[in-house]
């Protein structure tokens, strides 16, 4: 059987090395043929610091040991992440990777839960769950095998550098016979019949050639937008931040195992911590604030010193139509970029690769595979953007143009009908696709003070007094659990994922 | 308590009337009063919903109180391995579409791609058809060291006795029942307003459930409109058999349409299937939907809602997730506008979805006849054909979101109407061929050794009977 054997990737950020590194894997009997474009004087965006437990599975079926990854890039554990001044000013919840509570009479959790509430009964139901008391007491430990288990119902994922995840990554390529070639792309060469790409011409004229070319190329899309025109679906309408400052500062206070996301009056800021630092960013809509202003906001809330200038990025929220087109394959923010307060940009990076791999062109590319391909990363995108936009519109900020902006918005039909079930009896709409899961909605719409009307009446089987003595005893082994975990910072010295390097610190020449 | 009293009144016994009567009883506290009018007479028509389970029935009927000891001792239930399938146009061979877990994964990669690339065929590693084939069963075990652990069954029944049962369970319940026919339906501004019984008397509630079958009296009272995609005609005939035949409904197609034999414990039913323009001495009936399943405060269950080919376990699914989707979304005030579109909305993909995996059996037909012909042109859906396109070109199942049939469903289907992948998940090249053969046939010759020491289905179910009975009366 013949098969498309070159491969270029065009890009080497975390995008462009995880696809390296995927298919320098997965396909060594192949014998592909695979070459990675990047150019040291192209910095990388690497805004996604933080991920989502799918991370880990990516990383397992690299056969990479979890403790020497953590090392290398100044890892940290994740429970989740901590939502400040979404609701009103003042209010914080933490979204967790995990479901509330244990599977209770046959029931939703959240619906004796409700019930209870109701009747004054009840304390928040982050007090049934281990990973959100975990993280806020800056806990953690690995999860049990029983996943039914009060102290391992939960899914954990990381913060890193993902600069030092790509340099990680790209040893690991390297190892695995993936060719780097440094250098910027100035001409495509398209074939007039076929209209795919041939070949790639570096500045310094050396040409690439190759049969299928993954697009890592960031905002720009060099092949799949400036070449091939693929066209864009702007979602400005729904997610109108569009510019972002970032910039690392020196960390202070408990290494803590979760990211923080808080609202500002045109956005909001992240901080992400490292083992080595702290990262930090505001992703903003310059409609209702200023780049001086914005990047004022952030420097001036930073926790310590800061350790670099702050980095100034600018993006449209929206997918390419068409994530494959041709012999080019978008991976990353050449595929679409969703803001990052979910930390959704590495896993839609992952989902891209998955795809990409389980639709592999074998002797040439089949329509089927590029139809089937688009449609999948189409729904991934569309799922990821509704939940993100929870954020926005599940809210009572009236104060500032951005917040009354979104408060006067017409949602998306499929995210007014999820509103309007909870709402009215905590029932969540579910689908099997996608990664946001019911308890992640649950989260939000809880932590953004959406308290529905009513509960599900089969929660009216059970007597009060045996739903209390359920509901105690849980939250009862949830504190006990969190109870006997250590310290994040032990647990990393203990589990050997503590990295070797010190601290970083601003340099008296740094500003700030 | 949340909420003042709400009356749901459940029209039309049979199956899905009682099923769905005891379930709201079972799920709801005493401020829901359920009303079920029932004629009390047995209802033909049910033998739309096949006479045959999927796996899912175990957890259903065992919450409504209908557990093995219940349908073996009190019934002529027996095990469902699945459908064996006969004579089928354009398939050279008989298939046992099965009921079986999720298949392994090899070296990372799915069962299906290395049984591509190493030109095999799925029915060797599947437990629960050979058995099927071969008349044998038992319980699958807990431990997930042996091979039988893989299987998974559902039921073979006769729908009269099983109406039966629910309704002994329904006499214990404080469902109020009431013994008569509806007379009429009375509505106003697309909301039900009351049901006039042949007794003379009337009953309103607040919610009316439609479990009229065909008839769809609630349904067509209130103008829902039903969308037909074609007719069939039924006929059943019952004979008596002794012992027990295979846990394993067979299915024979012919140039009319098709025929199933269901084993039961002293009898053998048969259900015969024609295209629906001669309705002598059958019983006609539409397959399709209601263009929305709940209307005002009227909302359909079962075959009043949607009527789906009994070829495949698919009706008793269907009846099955109706009921389930009521209970998720029971009304809790006299606003049910929510209710009802979440309602629809499930329901539309559910149906959709129901129908998809029977109309696979009949996309690529070439069989001349006009019922055939038929079933081919109803069965082109878009969402079909993606899922047979993927499968046909590299072996990936196509998924939409919480579909009924799974992906071994699939697979075992695409095997045994002997649809090919033209490719496999090039993933599967880093295995050894050699030793990828030896596992699998390592898998086959346990299930075979496993399968031989298996019991015959009669009597292992006559073993299980006299247990059952020395556990009542120890």
């Amino acid at each position: 059987m013949s098969q498309i054997k070159k491969i270029c990737i065009l890009g080497g950020g975390t995008a462009g090395w995880m696809t390296a590194a995927a298919l320098s894997n997965k396909f060594k009997a192949l014998g592909l043929d695979i070459q990675l474009i990047e150019s040291d004087q192209i910095g990388t965006i690497g805004v996604g610091e933080a991920t989502l437990p799918h991370i880990r599975y990516f990383n397992q079926q690299l056969g990479i040991d979890e403790r020497t990854f953590m090392r290398a890039t100044e890892a940290t554990f994740k429970l989740g992440i901590e939502f400040c001044d979404w609701g009103k000013l003042g209010d914080h919840y933490i979204h967790p990777f995990g479901d509330y509570g244990i599977p209770t009479l046959g029931m939703d959790f959240h619906q004796l839960w409700l019930r209870l509430r109701q009747q004054g009964m009840a304390t928040r139901l982050d007090d049934y769950s281990y990973p959100i008391i975990a993280a806020e007491q800056g806990r953690f430990q690995m999860p049990g095998e029983d996943q039914n288990q009060i102290g391992s119902n939960f899914g954990y994922a990381y913060q890193f550098d993902s600069s030092l995840y790509a340099k990680f990554l790209r040893t690991y390529c390297e190892a695995n016979g993936v060719v780097r070639i440094e250098g910027k792309v100035v001409e495509a060469t398209q074939n007039p019949e076929t209209g795919h790409i041939d070949r790639l011409t570096l500045e310094n004229g050396q040409q690439i050639e190759a049969e299928l070319f993954v697009d890592c190329s960031g905002f720009r899309g060099i092949l799949i937008e400036q070449t091939l025109k693929a066209g864009y679906d702007d979602w400005s309408e729904w997610l109108p931040c569009n510019r972002a400052v970032a910039v690392p500062c020196e960390a202070r206070g408990k290494l803590l195992p979760y990211t923080r996301a808080t609202a500002r009056k045109a956005g909001w800021q992240w901080r992400i911590p490292l083992q080595h630092r702290t990262g930090n960013g505001h992703v903003y809509w310059n409609e209702y604030i200023s780049d001086d202003e914005a990047t004022h906001q952030l420097m001036s809330t930073l926790e310590g010193p800061a350790l670099a200038d702050p980095k100034q990025l600018f993006f449209k929220t929206g997918r390419r139509n068409k994530f494959w087109s041709q012999n080019v394959v978008s991976i990353g923010l050449s595929g679409g970029f969703l803001e990052p307060l979910e930390s959704t940009s590495i896993h839609l990076i992952q989902e891209g690769i998955t795809a990409l791999i389980e639709l592999f062109p074998g002797a040439a590319i089949e329509a089927s595979d590029v139809e089937e391909y688009n449609q999948r990363m189409g729904l991934n995108f569309e799922r990821v953007r509704d939940f993100l936009l929870l954020h926005y519109v599940a809210t009572q900020r009236e104060d500032s143009e951005m917040w009354r902006y979104f408060r006067n918005m017409t949602l998306p039909n499929s995210l007014q009908e999820k509103i309007a079930a909870w709402n009215s009896r905590g029932y969540v709409l579910k689908y099997e696709f996608g990664v946001f899961l019911p308890p992640s909605w649950i989260a939000v719409m809880l932590g953004q003070n959406l308290m529905p009307d009513a509960y599900d009446p089969r929660a009216d089987r059970y007597s009060l007094d045996q739903l209390q003595a359920s509901l105690a005893s849980i939250k009862q082994e949830t504190e006990n659990a969190v109870q006997s975990t250590p310290d994040q910072i032990d647990f990393l010295k203990q589990y050997g994922a503590e990295s070797q390097s010190a601290p970083l610190v601003a340099s008296p020449s740094a500003p700030n | 308590m949340q909420r003042s009293e709400l009356k749901i009144v459940v029209c039309g016994g049979g199956l899905a009337g009682r099923m769905t009567a005891l379930a709201l009883e079972g799920a709801l506290g005493t401020q829901y009063e359920i009303v079920l009018i029932d004629d009390g007479h047995a209802n033909d028509a049910d033998i739309v919903y096949g006479s045959v389970t999927s796996p899912t029935a175990y957890d259903f009927l065992r919450g409504l109180g209908l557990d093995e000891p219940v349908l073996f001792s009190n019934s002529n239930t027996s095990f469902s391995f699945g459908t064996q399938y006969y004579d089928w146009p354009g398939v050279s061979a008989d298939w046992v579409q099965c009921h079986h877990q999720i298949l392994p994964v090899l070296d990372g990669v799915p069962l299906q791609h290395h049984l591509t690339r190493n030109q095999r065929q799925v029915s060797p590693l599947l437990i629960s058809g050979l058995a099927a084939r071969q008349g044998k069963f038992a319980h699958p075990p807990e431990e997930n060291t042996n091979p039988l652990s893989r299987a998974e069954y559902g039921y073979q029944f006769a729908a009269d006795e099983w109406a039966r049962l629910l309704e002994t369970k329904l006499s214990r319940t404080r469902v109020t029942r009431v013994a008569s026919q509806i007379a009429n339906v009375s509505t106003d501004q697309g909301e039900i307003r009351g049901v006039a019984l042949s007794s003379g008397d009337a009953i309103t509630g607040d919610i009316y459930v439609d479990c009229t079958g065909l008839k769809r009296q609630l349904m067509s009272a209130i103008g829902a409109s039903f969308n037909t995609s074609r007719k069939i005609a039924l006929k059943q005939a019952v004979q008596p058999a002794d012992p027990l035949g295979p846990p394993c409904r067979k299915v024979r197609a012919n140039a009319n349409g098709w025929s199933a034999q269901v084993f039961l414990q002293n009898e053998v039913q048969t259900l015969t299937v024609e295209r629906g323009d001669d309705a002598t001495n059958s019983m006609l009936c539409e397959l399709g939907h209601q263009d929305a399943g709940w209307v005002g405060n009227a909302v359909a269950i079962g075959a009043a809602a949607s009527v789906h080919d009994p070829l495949t376990p698919g009706p008793m699914v269907m009846l099955q997730r109706d009921i389930e989707r009521l209970l998720d979304l029971v009304p809790i005030s006299s606003d049910v506008s929510m209710e009802r579109r979440e309602f629809n909305r499930r329901r539309i993909d559910d149906s959709m979805h129901t129908d998809m995996f029977a109309d696979a059996f009949y996309v690529s037909n070439v069989a001349p006849a006009p019922f055939w012909r038929d079933a081919n042109a109803a069965a082109q859906s878009e969402g079909l054909k993606r899922k047979i396109v993927q499968f046909e070109s590299r072996g990936v199942l196509a998924k939409y979101d919480l579909e009924p049939f799974n992906d071994e469903d699939w697979m075992i289907l695409h095997h045994g109407m002997g649809r090919h992948a033209a490719r496999y998940d090039l993933q599967a090249d880093a295995s050894p061929k050699l030793k990828i053969d030896q596992q699998l046939d390592g898998m086959s010759r346990a299930i075979e050794q496993l399968v031989a020491r298996m019991p015959p289905h009669h009597l292992y179910v006559a073993n299980m009977k006299r247990y059952f009975e020395k556990q009542q009366y120890a």
